[in-house]
């Protein structure tokens, strides 16, 4: 299990229940997190544990000119995906009449999502908009085979993970907080003042209870 | 009905609850009712299949999905709901008071020894007391259950914010009724000379039980504290994606910034872009060379059906007509390296060259790459009999070890640009 899990972090694999749960699991324990630690340290990479052990990546302990190449790699993967992914969430959230974020574990199915869009003819501009382009850019004119196109690009960019073989239900992997995280960073990076929900559970009265 | 009938529908009932509520069906049925339903992974297809055939799931719309059934769906509802049934008992000020006049009536039938009345009190007590630990015990756990199932019995975030709402005030209100007991108080109860024990029991049993609800409503506390975290949590996720999209849409040409050019790259994109990871045959290494020489082998083998498959004029299938093109050609490169050992082993002393061999003949050279007929070449050479592989000497040409393993030819790690081959 350990060279696994050492390979699938060197790959650039986020590693959290839904994706690898074996490797999951292996990295939870303390101490052969450290295992792989020790290891990684040796390259000049260690684990970074995103948001208290719902899954693990590998990053640089220090960035140096020579790794410089390959976060642009990275930055450029993730810059190429961020506007359509943002969109199509967006747009399925919508679809779906969810007003939870979807987090890793929840699950999307294509038959609910077919089911929100087909009869709403600005979900369906959305769609066709979406796959117009990017890296969702298909010629598929069929709203089930455009969203099976995305939901396969979104498997194979590990954001979703496909239930079984066949299967059009897919399961959110924790890779898809990144990109809440990316909006968060990005809101303060770049003073957008998004706005966030107010909510009476969040009044004064309420939270000095804590 | 019979004694004995009933007692077999007895069994049979006894078997479907023991079936369907051991303990990995138990844990699989509450994810379907928090979830909205359990999907079939195969490896629990025996067990939801048990679950259908007694009636607790059922097939969902979706493929390979199971929801369960509708009236065990209300059961569990209603036991999760008891949350709503919270405030029985929480004017605990008054009940304390008449627990009080109660102990006094209690002393005094005790003093003259009226014992209907002793009898009477003693009960009225037991039953005030028991009752407040009960209620608020209950009332505690219906609130940990819905704390814990994160207000699963709803689905949308403004309902499980509402529901929290509500836990969050109820929970107000039980610190407030529990501050009415003050166990000072409780104690003085027993605090008169020949207590007898069952009254001391009783209180005991109360203050044990007022200290165990406080224990319960603190870790409840904790809980809610961790779930308003989360649901703050959820509900600025949304807000924030939600303007992100719309602030996307009305500027379409913007884009992330090139971060990675900053001297200090932000944290969020310290992540590795991952490796291709491969790995190599090192051919000075025995054992290696001849698992790798198997390996081609079996390959070969598992290839040879596909020969005999065609009948092309019953068939007539083009991809049979390229299939067999394929293993013509397939043929023809290993006919050739037979063709080359069979002149090195015929001419000894003469030294033979791989690549002039493969430049020379064009239909060769035009069905593999030369890195490909080198490799191929060489793996032909390790099949050969030992006596055959001692005849031939073999020679890499500008051989030398890369750093970059799988870079090409032979396999390992062995860069080389020609095979020498010469008899001994």
């Amino acid at each position: 299990m350990f060279q696994h899990t050492i390979e699938l972090l060197l790959q650039g694999h986020t590693i959290c229940q839904v994706s690898q749960p074996d490797a999951y699991r292996y990295l939870s324990e303390a101490s052969l997190l450290e295992k792989v630690n020790d290891y990684l340290r040796l390259i000049n990479r260690k684990v970074k544990i995103i948001e208290e052990g719902l899954a693990f990546v590998a990053c640089y302990c220090t960035i140096e000119e020579e790794n410089r190449a390959d976060i642009r790699l990275q930055l450029k993967n993730v810059r190429d995906i961020f506007r359509p992914l943002v969109n199509f969430l967006d747009l399925a959230m919508t679809a779906l009449v969810h007003d939870c974020a979807m987090r890793a574990g929840d699950t999307i199915r294509l038959s609910e999502l077919l089911r929100g869009i087909e009869n709403e003819p600005t979900l369906k501009q959305q769609l066709s908009l979406l796959t117009n382009k990017g890296v969702f850019k298909t010629t598929r004119s069929d709203i089930a085979e455009q969203l099976n196109f995305i939901l396969k690009k979104l498997d194979e960019h590990g954001y979703v993970q496909r239930i079984d073989t066949g299967s059009t239900i897919y399961q959110i992997t924790a890779k898809m907080n990144y990109i809440h995280e990316l909006i968060d960073f990005i809101n303060d990076s770049e003073s957008l003042k998004l706005e966030t929900q107010d909510s009476p559970i969040f009044d004064d009265a309420q939270s000095e209870m804590f | 009905m019979s004694t004995q009938v009933v007692a077999s529908e007895v069994e049979k009932i006894a078997k479907i609850i023991r079936s369907s509520f051991a303990n990995a069906n138990s844990t699989m049925l509450a994810q379907a009712y928090f979830d909205g339903n359990v999907m079939d992974n195969g490896e629990n297809t025996a067990l939801l299949e048990m679950l259908t055939k007694n009636g607790l799931i059922r097939p969902s719309e979706d493929d390979g999905t199971y929801i369960l059934a509708i009236n065990l769906k209300r059961i569990l509802d209603k036991l999760l709901l008891r949350h709503a049934s919270y405030r029985k008992r929480t004017d605990i000020g008054k009940v304390m008071d008449h627990i009080q006049g109660d102990i006094e009536s209690y002393k005094r039938a005790l003093l003259v020894g009226q014992h209907n009345e002793v009898n009477f009190y003693l009960s009225q007590i037991d039953e005030e007391l028991y009752g407040v630990v009960y209620e608020l015990e209950d009332s505690v756990s219906g609130l940990f259950a819905a704390i814990t199932s994160r207000f699963g019995f709803v689905d949308t975030l403004e309902s499980k914010i509402h529901e929290n709402e509500k836990a969050i005030s109820y929970t107000e209100g039980l610190l407030n009724a529990l501050a009415e007991i003050n166990l000072t108080e409780v104690y003085a109860w027993l605090d008169w000379d020949d207590v007898p024990a069952e009254l001391s029991r009783k209180v005991t049993f109360f203050i044990d039980g007022y200290r165990r609800i406080n224990r319960q409503l603190e870790s409840a506390v904790n809980r809610m504290r961790q779930l308003l975290m989360t649901l703050r949590q959820q509900s600025d996720r949304v807000a924030r994606l939600k303007a992100m999209s719309k602030f996307l849409k009305d500027n379409p040409v913007w884009e992330l910034d090139e971060y990675s050019e900053n001297a200090q790259v932000p944290d969020i994109f310290n992540r590795i872009n991952g490796m291709q990871l491969s790995a190599s045959i090192d051919i000075s290494n025995q054992v290696q060379q001849e698992t790798f020489t198997d390996i081609y082998q079996s390959l070969r083998r598992e290839s040879k059906p596909d020969t005999e498959v065609p009948d092309l004029r019953k068939t007539g299938r083009i991809d049979d007509l390229e299939q067999k093109a394929r293993q013509l050609q397939a043929d023809y490169v290993l006919s050739q390296c037979e063709l080359l050992f069979k002149q090195v082993i015929s001419h000894q002393g003469n030294n033979y060259s791989a690549i002039d061999y493969w430049q020379q003949d064009q239909q060769l050279s035009d069905i593999l790459p030369k890195h490909l007929w080198l490799s191929i070449l060489y793996n032909e050479y390790n099949k050969c009999a030992a006596p055959v592989r001692k005849a031939i000497n073999i020679d890499f040409d500008g051989a030398c070890v890369t750093q970059l393993p799988g870079n090409i030819l032979v396999s390992g790690n062995l860069l080389v640009n020609d095979i020498q081959l010469q008899r001994m």
